[in-house]
Protein backbone atom coordinates (compact mmCIF):
# COMPACT_ATOMS: atom_id res chain seq x y z
CA UNK A 1 0.00 0.00 0.00
CA UNK A 2 2.84 2.22 0.80
CA UNK A 3 4.32 1.92 -2.02
CA UNK A 4 1.39 2.24 -4.37
CA UNK A 5 1.09 5.65 -2.35
CA UNK A 6 4.75 6.89 -2.73
CA UNK A 7 4.48 5.45 -6.62
CA UNK A 8 0.71 7.92 -7.10
CA UNK A 9 2.76 10.32 -5.28
CA UNK A 10 6.07 10.75 -7.47
CA UNK A 11 3.55 10.53 -10.54
CA UNK A 12 1.66 13.28 -9.71
CA UNK A 13 4.71 15.45 -8.86
CA UNK A 14 6.49 14.08 -12.22
CA UNK A 15 3.28 15.25 -14.13
CA UNK A 16 3.11 18.32 -12.70
CA UNK A 17 6.79 19.69 -12.97
CA UNK A 18 6.49 18.64 -16.46
CA UNK A 19 3.32 20.55 -17.03
CA UNK A 20 4.48 23.58 -15.24
CA UNK A 21 8.25 23.00 -17.45
CA UNK A 22 6.39 22.64 -20.44
CA UNK A 23 4.19 26.18 -20.01
CA UNK A 24 7.46 28.11 -18.86
CA UNK A 25 8.84 27.06 -22.15
CA UNK A 26 5.98 28.06 -23.88
CA UNK A 27 4.99 31.40 -21.90
CA UNK A 28 9.15 32.39 -22.92
CA UNK A 29 9.22 31.29 -26.55
CA UNK A 30 10.68 33.97 -28.94
CA UNK A 31 7.49 34.83 -30.80
CA UNK A 32 6.08 35.97 -27.39
CA UNK A 33 9.07 38.12 -26.66
CA UNK A 34 8.65 40.12 -29.85
CA UNK A 35 6.52 42.97 -29.02
CA UNK A 36 3.73 43.53 -31.29
CA UNK A 37 3.00 46.74 -34.41
CA UNK A 38 0.74 47.90 -31.62
CA UNK A 39 2.85 47.97 -29.06
CA UNK A 40 6.45 49.11 -30.53
CA UNK A 41 4.13 52.05 -31.58
CA UNK A 42 3.12 53.02 -28.11
CA UNK A 43 6.94 52.54 -27.45
CA UNK A 44 7.64 54.94 -29.79
CA UNK A 45 5.07 57.60 -28.62
CA UNK A 46 6.59 57.19 -25.69
CA UNK A 47 10.20 57.85 -26.50
CA UNK A 48 8.94 60.71 -28.46
CA UNK A 49 7.26 62.57 -25.24
CA UNK A 50 10.40 60.96 -23.67
CA UNK A 51 12.53 63.58 -26.21
CA UNK A 52 9.63 66.51 -27.04
CA UNK A 53 7.66 66.26 -23.76
CA UNK A 54 4.36 64.76 -22.52
CA UNK A 55 1.72 65.57 -25.16
CA UNK A 56 -1.86 66.19 -24.07
CA UNK A 57 -4.56 63.53 -25.16
CA UNK A 58 -5.30 64.64 -28.66
CA UNK A 59 -1.82 64.83 -29.74
CA UNK A 60 -0.90 61.44 -28.16
CA UNK A 61 -3.50 59.93 -29.75
CA UNK A 62 -3.39 61.28 -33.17
CA UNK A 63 0.61 60.55 -33.09
CA UNK A 64 -0.54 57.22 -32.17
CA UNK A 65 -3.18 56.97 -35.15
CA UNK A 66 0.06 58.37 -37.37
CA UNK A 67 2.59 55.62 -36.57
CA UNK A 68 -0.12 53.16 -36.70
CA UNK A 69 -1.19 53.90 -40.17
CA UNK A 70 2.35 54.17 -41.35
CA UNK A 71 3.82 51.06 -39.54
CA UNK A 72 1.11 48.48 -39.37
CA UNK A 73 -1.01 48.95 -42.17
CA UNK B 1 -8.47 127.73 -35.56
CA UNK B 2 -6.45 125.78 -38.11
CA UNK B 3 -4.62 123.88 -35.31
CA UNK B 4 -8.02 123.08 -34.06
CA UNK B 5 -9.09 121.66 -37.49
CA UNK B 6 -5.87 119.98 -37.55
CA UNK B 7 -6.45 118.51 -34.38
CA UNK B 8 -9.88 117.73 -35.03
CA UNK B 9 -8.56 115.84 -38.07
CA UNK B 10 -6.11 114.19 -36.22
CA UNK B 11 -8.43 112.67 -33.28
CA UNK B 12 -11.08 111.46 -35.71
CA UNK B 13 -9.43 110.00 -38.69
CA UNK B 14 -5.85 109.03 -37.98
CA UNK B 15 -5.92 108.03 -34.73
CA UNK B 16 -9.03 105.25 -34.61
CA UNK B 17 -7.21 103.64 -37.91
CA UNK B 18 -3.99 103.45 -35.99
CA UNK B 19 -6.00 101.50 -33.55
CA UNK B 20 -7.55 99.28 -36.07
CA UNK B 21 -4.56 98.87 -38.05
CA UNK B 22 -2.50 97.60 -35.02
CA UNK B 23 -5.44 94.85 -34.42
CA UNK B 24 -5.09 93.71 -37.93
CA UNK B 25 -2.03 91.10 -37.56
CA UNK B 26 -0.49 87.93 -39.41
CA UNK B 27 2.34 86.33 -36.72
CA UNK B 28 4.79 83.68 -38.35
CA UNK B 29 5.52 80.74 -35.61
CA UNK B 30 8.25 78.36 -35.25
CA UNK B 31 9.35 75.23 -33.01
CA UNK B 32 12.49 74.98 -31.06
CA UNK B 33 13.03 71.94 -28.79
CA UNK B 34 14.44 72.50 -25.22
CA UNK B 35 17.58 70.55 -24.12
CA UNK B 36 17.33 67.32 -21.99
CA UNK B 37 15.58 63.84 -22.22
CA UNK B 38 18.18 62.37 -25.22
CA UNK B 39 17.01 58.53 -25.49
CA UNK B 40 19.63 56.06 -25.25
CA UNK B 41 18.34 54.11 -28.16
CA UNK B 42 21.26 52.01 -29.25
CA UNK B 43 19.35 48.59 -29.36
CA UNK B 44 19.64 46.97 -32.85
CA UNK B 45 15.76 45.50 -32.65
CA UNK B 46 12.20 46.60 -34.21
CA UNK B 47 11.19 49.37 -32.18
CA UNK B 48 14.32 51.06 -31.40
CA UNK B 49 14.88 51.17 -35.33
CA UNK B 50 11.64 53.11 -35.32
CA UNK B 51 12.25 55.01 -32.42
CA UNK B 52 15.59 56.31 -33.98
CA UNK B 53 13.57 57.10 -37.86
CA UNK B 54 10.58 59.37 -36.40
CA UNK B 55 13.23 60.92 -33.86
CA UNK B 56 16.31 61.49 -35.90
CA UNK B 57 13.51 62.54 -38.69
CA UNK B 58 11.54 64.71 -36.07
CA UNK B 59 14.87 66.09 -35.14
CA UNK B 60 15.41 67.14 -39.02
CA UNK B 61 12.22 68.88 -39.64
CA UNK B 62 11.60 70.62 -36.70
CA UNK B 63 13.42 73.89 -37.90
CA UNK B 64 10.95 73.97 -41.29
CA UNK B 65 8.05 73.61 -39.89
CA UNK B 66 6.00 77.54 -39.66
CA UNK B 67 2.54 78.09 -38.94
CA UNK B 68 0.92 81.18 -39.35
CA UNK B 69 -1.75 83.31 -37.66
CA UNK B 70 -3.98 85.84 -38.56
CA UNK B 71 -6.21 87.50 -36.23
CA UNK B 72 -7.76 90.49 -35.59
CA UNK B 73 -9.60 92.26 -32.32
CA UNK B 74 -12.28 89.17 -32.03
CA UNK B 75 -11.27 86.36 -34.27
CA UNK B 76 -8.43 84.48 -35.52
CA UNK B 77 -7.31 81.79 -37.74
CA UNK B 78 -3.95 79.42 -37.47
CA UNK B 79 -2.51 76.64 -39.38
CA UNK B 80 0.02 75.25 -41.08
CA UNK B 81 1.64 77.29 -43.67
CA UNK B 82 2.04 74.94 -46.99
CA UNK B 83 5.11 73.58 -48.16
CA UNK B 84 4.30 71.04 -50.36
CA UNK B 85 8.05 69.75 -51.30
CA UNK B 86 8.48 68.24 -47.73
CA UNK B 87 4.65 68.27 -46.98
CA UNK B 88 4.12 64.22 -47.87
CA UNK B 89 7.26 63.15 -45.62
CA UNK B 90 6.33 61.08 -42.50
CA UNK B 91 8.30 62.64 -40.07
CA UNK B 92 7.60 65.85 -41.52
CA UNK B 93 3.93 65.36 -40.37
CA UNK B 94 5.00 64.41 -37.41
CA UNK B 95 7.14 67.36 -36.57
CA UNK B 96 4.27 69.45 -37.76
CA UNK B 97 1.82 68.45 -34.90
CA UNK B 98 3.85 69.50 -32.87
CA UNK B 99 2.62 73.00 -33.67
CA UNK B 100 -0.97 71.44 -33.71
CA UNK B 101 -2.89 70.06 -36.60
CA UNK B 102 -5.32 71.37 -38.74
CA UNK B 103 -7.06 74.73 -38.20
CA UNK B 104 -7.40 76.64 -35.27
CA UNK B 105 -10.77 79.31 -35.35
CA UNK B 106 -11.69 81.29 -32.58
CA UNK B 107 -14.25 84.02 -32.67
CA UNK B 108 -15.45 86.08 -29.68
CA UNK B 109 -18.17 87.29 -30.92
CA UNK B 110 -19.63 83.52 -31.90
CA UNK B 111 -18.01 82.50 -28.79
CA UNK B 112 -16.78 79.09 -30.47
CA UNK B 113 -13.33 77.34 -30.62
CA UNK B 114 -12.67 74.96 -33.24
CA UNK B 115 -10.29 72.80 -34.85
CA UNK B 116 -10.88 71.90 -38.48
CA UNK B 117 -8.80 68.53 -39.28
CA UNK B 118 -8.96 65.54 -41.34
CA UNK B 119 -9.49 63.03 -38.61
CA UNK B 120 -11.08 59.61 -38.59
CA UNK B 121 -11.75 59.85 -42.15
CA UNK B 122 -13.41 62.91 -42.69
CA UNK B 123 -13.15 66.45 -42.19
CA UNK B 124 -14.15 67.20 -38.32
CA UNK B 125 -14.63 70.12 -36.85
CA UNK B 126 -13.61 69.53 -32.86
CA UNK B 127 -15.63 71.64 -30.48
CA UNK B 128 -13.31 72.95 -27.78
CA UNK B 129 -14.33 74.70 -24.73
CA UNK B 130 -14.50 78.15 -25.54
CA UNK B 131 -12.38 79.42 -22.27
CA UNK B 132 -9.85 76.12 -22.31
CA UNK B 133 -7.15 77.67 -20.22
CA UNK B 134 -7.50 79.38 -16.69
CA UNK B 135 -4.29 81.69 -16.68
CA UNK B 136 -2.54 83.05 -14.06
CA UNK B 137 -0.65 86.04 -14.92
CA UNK B 138 2.43 86.07 -13.21
CA UNK B 139 4.89 89.41 -12.77
CA UNK B 140 7.78 87.40 -14.51
CA UNK B 141 8.56 89.87 -18.03
CA UNK B 142 10.94 89.21 -20.88
CA UNK B 143 11.25 91.11 -24.50
CA UNK B 144 10.24 88.85 -27.29
CA UNK B 145 11.13 90.83 -30.76
CA UNK B 146 11.23 94.65 -29.46
CA UNK B 147 7.54 93.86 -26.92
CA UNK B 148 7.09 93.19 -23.11
CA UNK B 149 6.12 90.07 -22.33
CA UNK B 150 4.34 89.00 -19.70
CA UNK B 151 4.39 84.98 -18.32
CA UNK B 152 0.96 83.28 -17.81
CA UNK B 153 0.63 79.76 -16.58
CA UNK B 154 -2.53 77.02 -16.31
CA UNK B 155 -2.69 73.72 -15.46
CA UNK B 156 -4.64 70.96 -17.35
CA UNK B 157 -6.12 67.70 -16.10
CA UNK B 158 -7.70 65.08 -18.63
CA UNK B 159 -7.97 62.08 -18.96
CA UNK B 160 -5.27 60.03 -21.58
CA UNK B 161 -6.91 56.99 -23.24
CA UNK B 162 -4.03 56.26 -24.82
CA UNK B 163 -1.91 55.51 -21.67
CA UNK B 164 -5.52 54.95 -19.94
CA UNK B 165 -4.55 57.30 -16.89
CA UNK B 166 -4.99 60.97 -16.27
CA UNK B 167 -2.56 63.50 -17.02
CA UNK B 168 -1.63 66.84 -15.92
CA UNK B 169 -0.01 69.38 -18.50
CA UNK B 170 1.09 72.83 -17.30
CA UNK B 171 0.82 74.92 -20.36
CA UNK B 172 3.54 78.47 -20.08
CA UNK B 173 2.71 81.44 -22.58
CA UNK B 174 4.44 85.06 -22.96
CA UNK B 175 2.24 87.55 -24.17
CA UNK B 176 2.31 91.23 -24.76
CA UNK B 177 0.07 93.48 -23.86
CA UNK B 178 1.25 95.91 -26.26
CA UNK B 179 -0.51 94.15 -29.01
CA UNK B 180 -4.04 93.90 -27.45
CA UNK B 181 -5.83 90.67 -29.19
CA UNK B 182 -6.32 87.60 -27.10
CA UNK B 183 -5.26 84.60 -29.38
CA UNK B 184 -2.02 82.40 -29.88
CA UNK B 185 -0.75 79.84 -31.68
CA UNK B 186 -2.42 75.96 -31.71
CA UNK B 187 -5.52 77.08 -29.23
CA UNK B 188 -3.35 78.79 -26.89
CA UNK B 189 -5.56 82.07 -25.90
CA UNK B 190 -7.73 83.80 -23.26
CA UNK B 191 -5.40 86.19 -22.58
CA UNK B 192 -5.11 90.38 -22.75
CA UNK B 193 -2.43 90.29 -25.40
CA UNK B 194 -0.88 88.43 -28.04
CA UNK B 195 0.93 85.34 -27.07
CA UNK B 196 4.73 85.17 -28.94
CA UNK B 197 5.79 82.25 -27.07
CA UNK B 198 4.21 78.77 -25.88
CA UNK B 199 4.87 75.26 -24.60
CA UNK B 200 2.36 72.73 -22.87
CA UNK B 201 5.18 70.59 -21.19
CA UNK B 202 8.42 73.02 -20.84
CA UNK B 203 10.13 70.51 -23.92
CA UNK B 204 8.83 72.09 -27.18
CA UNK B 205 8.20 75.78 -27.66
CA UNK B 206 6.40 77.40 -30.24
CA UNK B 207 7.44 81.12 -30.95
CA UNK B 208 6.74 84.32 -33.17
CA UNK B 209 9.51 84.29 -35.86
CA UNK B 210 7.72 87.55 -37.92
CA UNK B 211 5.11 90.00 -36.69
CA UNK B 212 3.24 91.76 -39.54
CA UNK B 213 0.28 94.34 -39.35
CA UNK B 214 -1.79 94.78 -41.80
CA UNK B 215 -1.24 92.05 -44.01
CA UNK B 216 -2.81 91.70 -47.20
CA UNK B 217 -6.42 90.04 -48.12
CA UNK B 218 -6.34 89.08 -43.86
CA UNK B 219 -10.38 90.06 -44.15
CA UNK B 220 -10.89 87.08 -46.96
CA UNK B 221 -8.60 84.91 -45.21
CA UNK B 222 -10.16 85.29 -41.50
CA UNK B 223 -13.37 83.38 -41.72
CA UNK B 224 -14.96 80.44 -40.24
CA UNK B 225 -13.31 77.01 -41.98
CA UNK B 226 -15.95 75.57 -44.06
CA UNK B 227 -18.11 72.04 -43.63
CA UNK B 228 -16.98 69.31 -41.77
CA UNK B 229 -18.88 67.66 -38.95
CA UNK B 230 -18.82 68.93 -35.72
CA UNK B 231 -18.24 66.98 -32.86
CA UNK B 232 -16.89 67.70 -29.30
CA UNK B 233 -13.55 67.24 -28.24
CA UNK B 234 -14.67 64.73 -25.48
CA UNK B 235 -16.32 62.90 -27.75
CA UNK B 236 -13.31 62.59 -30.69
CA UNK B 237 -11.52 60.99 -27.60
CA UNK B 238 -13.58 58.59 -26.45
CA UNK B 239 -14.10 57.56 -30.78
CA UNK B 240 -10.11 58.08 -31.11
CA UNK B 241 -9.72 55.81 -28.04
CA UNK B 242 -12.15 52.99 -29.72
CA UNK B 243 -10.10 52.81 -32.69
CA UNK B 244 -6.85 52.43 -30.72
CA UNK B 245 -8.34 49.53 -29.06
CA UNK B 246 -9.77 47.72 -32.08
Amino acid sequence: MKNIITLSTFLLLFICTFTVNSFNVNSLSSEDLIPSCEEICLMVVDSFENEYGCLDAEDASELYQVLYGHYCR
Amino acid sequence: MKFLLKFLFVFYFILPNCFSQNTLVSVTYKLSKGNGGKQNVDKIDEASTKTNEVLSGVSKNLELVEFIMYCNEYSSIYFIIDKMQIAEDFTYKIASRLGGNGIYYKNIKKKIKINQKDALGEKLNILYDYDEYEWKITQETKMISGYKCFKAVSTIEEYDYLKKSKIILKPEVWFTPEIPVPFGPKGFDGLPGLILEATNNGKTFIYASKIQFNPENINEILTEPKGGNDIAKDDYLKILAEKINE
